[in-house]
């Protein structure tokens, strides 16, 4: 089975954004080094994209196209797809997935999906708070646990904890943030930095 | 006394703006009302239902249950205390016991809005998506000027990915409310999603017209160069719209190029959508 | 001035301040009393839905230039079918007969008792207990033509006309009390006379039950009239006008 590793960018990213927006629905990409193999793949960054409407496809067209255009002069591609479903029991890639997630898979294969446990968040086991799977041809294979590590293994989950106790969800922008007022950056260079003095703190 | 004059004050401006402030309501509260709870005055129900809401927002339950019970013994046979009870059940997961009391309260008056709007929430939270759509058409066949039902709908049809639907909403909502130009965005969202030469050119129109109404909105203007680009390069329309269409995007383009110039952020991704 | 009346102070004591008195009191009671008579108004379903759809087939014809032409005939479409649109349907005609409907009886008889029943038989003990008193004067001269209106109950054709007869008295105060019953019972009390008359006046037009068949039919027409204007038909090329006239 492939392994997936997640850089402790992408996943206090993702959280973060999960959190932020505790009433509804959010979604985002993943990117990863491009030229991948088949048997690992490592996500080194998330873009959160929307909180607002998931389903509708203009601006999530718009954000592909800048996000990729960013991503490949860095030497990366579009990868994966996270969700977290605004009900809180409903933790099923079938209702995560949507347009983006098949346009993604249309682009990169095999393409990955991550589904946000909501009702896990607040547990301290960090792996599960992440749900994978693999797309292939329209389908999820899910990914076991043992699979799914993060990079790295410690840090991550005690960043993360820190951050969210630090509010830092605030300052972490989405494509929807940006269309609000464009001076407001989605790379989220600065949180970058924040999450690197995190993790370097022991 | 001073103190809990201004917070009595606080909470009724947030009642009557209809604010959430859930987290700050629910402080005040535990913080300094609920030990006078008597000398709050002809206001003191109006505030035990806020509080109660709440206190289910925040899910400190026990502080709703407080407020429930403080009702229920000035009003037993209150409708509005018994809808409370069934947010309480909700907020426990109780969905079964939930509805049976919006069921029973629907059923003393016919007429309570509240309550049928609360069981759609019920449905809603149980995942019963289409449910509730079917309980929320059925609400607006009685209360058809309801635009946040109306507004509702609409999100729930997109989540179905139903979009012809959802454009229906938000055309009620544009009859409701034809000066917001999020309304507008919206419905350009809608039919550019949907597709099709047809629905293509609705967008534009649409997009365009919440772009007159304000100039700010960069969804809209993004979506306008979007369904300009994909009309220019569209097989099915005349050599003439083509050539609309390319104009349209190259003043779209030139705009977005300007909103960042004037904002002050170089953002290299907008290479992006040079063709 | 020489024939200047002086007025005994007992009629101030037995006659001014008891009319006062029992104006306010009364008041207070015709409110409770009438809280405790009070049956919450039930709005049907149906009325309610009639209005509902008034309002919305109102806005469609008002704003319909906002949506395209298609989505304007569908709703019109809706509203004025043949068979069975909204505004068209059949539906049993509604004898809202005021004597057949026992609710609507109730109702007028409460009515009667807390607002029009008080006000006559106070009044006519009032005429009958202090009739013939002057109570007060207004402090400015006042012409002939308001001593019926300040002198009920006395005719003393030389009587200056700023006098005040006590049954006058009564009916000033029956007015004039609004404000301290606000302060007293607050807002919306059912004590305020004046208001109830009011109510009484316009309420004559406002009660007898509208049929909605009437408004119905007005808003087909209406409707049924409506030349659709899509107001985005050429907003494209406005947005376009407007730029070029600031960029030149």
């Amino acid at each position: 089975m492939t392994e997936v590793k997640i850089n402790a960018r992408a996943f206090c990213k993702m959280i973060l954004h999960a959190a932020k927006y505790p009433h509804c629905a959010i979604n985002g990409v993943l990117l990863a080094k491009s030229g991948a193999s088949n048997k690992e793949i490592e996500f080194l960054d998330a873009v959160p994209l929307f909180h607002i409407c998931l389903n509708l496809t203009p601006m999530a067209e718009i954000a592909l196209m800048q996000i990729d255009e960013l991503a490949s002069s860095r030497g990366l591609v579009i990868a994966g797809y996270y969700a977290a479903n605004e009900n809180l029991r409903d933790n099923s890639f079938e209702k995560a997935s949507n347009k983006i997630a098949d346009k993604i898979a249309s682009n990169f294969t095999p393409s990955y999906i991550v589904v946000i446990n909501n009702s896990k968040l607040s547990s301290e086991n960090s792996k599960s708070v992440l749900k994978v799977a693999q797309i292939t041809e329209g389908n999820f294979k899910q990914i076991e646990e043992p699979y799914i590590h993060t990079n790295p293994t410690e840090g991550t989950v005690r960043a993360t904890r820190d951050l969210l106790q630090n509010k830092a969800y605030n300052d972490l922008v989405d494509f929807d943030n940006h269309l609000d007022n464009i001076q407001l950056d989605w790379m989220n260079i600065q949180l970058n930095k924040d999450i690197e003095g995190y993790l370097q703190e022991k | 006394m001073g103190v809990l004059k201004a917070d009595i004050d606080q909470l009724r401006k947030w009642r009557e703006n209809n604010e959430r402030k859930s987290r700050e309501t629910l402080d005040i509260w535990l913080d300094r009302l609920w030990l006078n709870i008597d000398s709050l005055g002809n206001e003191k129900y109006l505030i035990l239902e806020q509080v109660c809401i709440a206190a289910l927002d925040c899910h400190v339950l026990s502080v709703a249950k407080t407020c429930i019970e403080n009702l229920y013994k000035e009003f037993p046979n209150s409708l509005r205390v018994k809808k409370l009870e069934a947010m309480h059940f909700e907020a426990n997961e109780d969905f079964d016991n939930a509805l049976d009391i919006l069921n029973a309260i629907i059923k003393v008056d016919e007429s309570n809005s509240a309550a049928r709007k609360r069981k759609v929430a019920v449905f809603k939270a149980q995942g019963r998506i289409v449910d509730a759509i079917k309980e929320l058409t059925e609400y607006l066949k009685i209360f058809m000027a309801d635009v946040d039902a109306w507004q509702e709908l609409s999100e729930l049809y997109i989540s179905e990915n139903d979009f012809g639907k959802a454009a229906f909403c938000v055309e009620e909502l544009i009859l409701h409310n034809p000066h917001n130009h999020l309304l507008h965005q919206r419905y350009a969202d809608i039919k550019y999603t949907q597709g099709g030469v047809e629905n293509l050119e609705l967008a534009k129109s649409y997009y365009s017209q919440a772009l007159k109404m304000n100039p700010k909105n960069m969804r809209a203007l993004y979506g306008l160069y979007l369904t300009a680009s994909s009309l220019s390069t569209s097989s099915k329309s005349t050599t003439q719209k083509k050539k609309e269409a390319t104009k349209i995007v190259e003043w779209s383009l030139k705009q977005i190029k300007n909103k960042y110039a004037d904002a002050d952020v170089m953002v290299s991704a907008l290479a992006a959508l040079e063709i | 001035m020489a024939g200047d009346l002086i007025v005994d102070s007992e009629i101030r004591v037995w006659v001014f301040l008891p009319i006062v008195i029992i104006t306010f009191l009364v008041g207070i009671v015709r409110h409770y009393v009438s809280m405790l008579l009070a049956s919450q108004k039930k709005i049907e379903t149906q009325q309610l839905k009639d209005s509902q759809m008034i309002l919305r087939s109102r806005i469609l014809r008002e704003n319909a230039r906002y949506i395209p032409k298609n989505a304007f005939l569908i709703r019109r479409q809706a509203f004025n079918k043949e068979e069975d649109g909204y505004l068209t349907q059949k539906r049993p005609a509604v004898t809202q007969n005021m004597m057949t409907d026992p609710s609507m009886m109730t109702d007028m008889v409460k009515g009667n008792l807390t607002n029009v029943l008080p006000m006559i038989i106070i009044g006519g003990w009032i005429n009958w207990m202090f009739s013939g008193f002057i109570t007060t004067k207004v402090p400015f001269p006042l012409t002939l033509r308001f001593k019926s209106m300040l002198q009920r109950g006395i005719e003393l054709s030389h009587l200056d006309a700023s006098w005040v007869s006590s049954a006058s008295w009564y009916f000033l105060n029956v007015f004039g009390l609004r404000s301290i019953y606000t302060l007293v019972l607050g807002e919306n009390n059912a004590a305020d006379q004046s208001r109830q008359m009011q109510d009484q006046m316009s309420g004559a037009a406002m009660a007898m039950p509208q049929d909605p068949k009437i408004a119905f039919k007005a808003e087909w027409e209406a409707l049924e009239i409506v030349d659709h204007q899509w107001a985005l038909a050429d907003v494209d090329n406005k947005l376009f006008g407007e730029e070029k006239v600031k960029t030149d």
